[in-house]
């Protein structure tokens, strides 16, 4: 068989880019104040990660012979977003408010998880930004925030960070 | 189908953790700070004990309930604080109370018991059911000991179960 041609490549359609992407707040947790709705929350994201579940094999050796069979499927469980704060706290009040639901200061209680667990939407568009693909991430709260780095010399903008944990997703075309 | 058909079922259970859990010593109280809670960082508390019957006959092996097992226990590991509180607290409850007449007799039961409550907590750290309430007394050694490390210091006691306060039997 020869090999592809300029045409062919040519003729494959547009390619998907990394920067058409929205985040949509699906569900925001009941008992958490200061839980931004989707304007505000896609607004100041600046990256993030897809979800994914990583499976294990089943090995069977007889005789010399081996054969795998697809094992249990396990969601990766978290998931890190990247945030460009303002200054009216939005990110920030985000982060603590959800923390302080999981553990709270002083206390270490914590909310119901139904009460704190938020449903997030990661939908990945086409050129003319009509979204064509969604992943879904339900069970999530926040896991490890990292409110940024500060420094001396730079005029950056604060850039928090927020690994969030999930139970599961769905994934498919919209 | 099977029971367990979807990680719904799993994801709407409010599944119960380890550390929550809380206990304190009664009846008297040892000194302050650890008058109004106890620093446990572990606890083994036996719910039950059962012993069975098991015998052969024809046809195969068969076993029943037959008696309550072995005593119940609480094995614990505290921490204590830099003036030895809880290390003489013990000391003085073993050595001066249970060992009432220098170590040559024990004190009555009665005498030798101390109340400890367990309570076991809900997310929201508030007591789940009623407290646990038994009365104690240390079982085995206490022993200090010194290394050359930076940890704190902890202390395995095994406490025995004498009797259960509230609506519960002798254990």
């Amino acid at each position: 068989m020869p090999r592809i041609t300029l045409d062919q490549i040519r003729a494959m359609g547009d390619v998907t880019q990394t920067f058409r992407w929205n985040l949509v707040v699906v569900k925001a947790p009941t008992s958490v104040p200061n839980f931004p709705a989707t304007a505000a929350a896609d607004l100041r994201i600046e990256t993030s990660e897809l979800p994914k579940k990583t499976g294990s094999s089943v090995e069977v050796t007889l005789k010399g012979h081996s054969v795998k069979y697809p094992g249990i499927y396990k969601p990766q469980g978290t998931l890190s977003f990247g945030f460009v704060e303002t200054v009216d706290n939005v990110i920030a009040n985000w982060f603590a408010s959800w923390q302080q639901a999981c553990w709270a200061n002083n206390t270490g209680a914590r909310v119901p998880k139904k009460d704190l667990e938020a449903v997030f939407q990661l939908q990945l568009l086409k050129n003319d930004d009509v979204a064509r693909w969604q992943y879904t991430m339900k069970g999530c709260f926040i896991e490890d925030p990292n409110p940024g780095q500060l420094d001396s010399s730079s005029a950056d903008p604060l850039k928090p960070q927020m690994t969030i944990s999930y139970d599961d997703f769905t994934q498919g075309p919209l | 189908m099977p029971f367990l058909d979807n990680i719904e079922k799993i994801r709407t259970v409010e599944w119960g953790h380890t550390y929550l859990w809380d206990a304190r010593f009664l009846n008297p109280e040892p000194p302050k700070p650890f008058n109004d809670w106890f620093p446990a960082a572990t606890m083994d508390e036996d719910i039950f004990s059962l012993d069975s019957y098991a015998f052969d006959a024809r046809g195969g092996a068969f076993s029943f309930p037959l008696r309550r097992g072995s005593i119940k226990k609480i094995d614990m590991t505290f921490f204590d604080d830099v003036n030895n509180t809880l290390l003489n607290w013990f000391e003085t409850w073993v050595n001066e109370i249970i060992f009432n007449r220098k170590g040559s007799l024990v004190s009555p039961l009665e005498e030798c018991v101390r109340q400890i409550t367990i309570v076991r907590l809900d997310h929201a750290k508030q007591p789940v059911g009623n407290p646990r309430n038994y009365w104690v007394y240390p079982e085995g050694k206490l022993t200090f000991r010194g290394d050359s490390s930076s940890s704190i210091r902890s202390f395995p006691i095994s406490l025995v179960i004498v009797g259960t306060i509230g609506n519960s039997t002798i254990g």
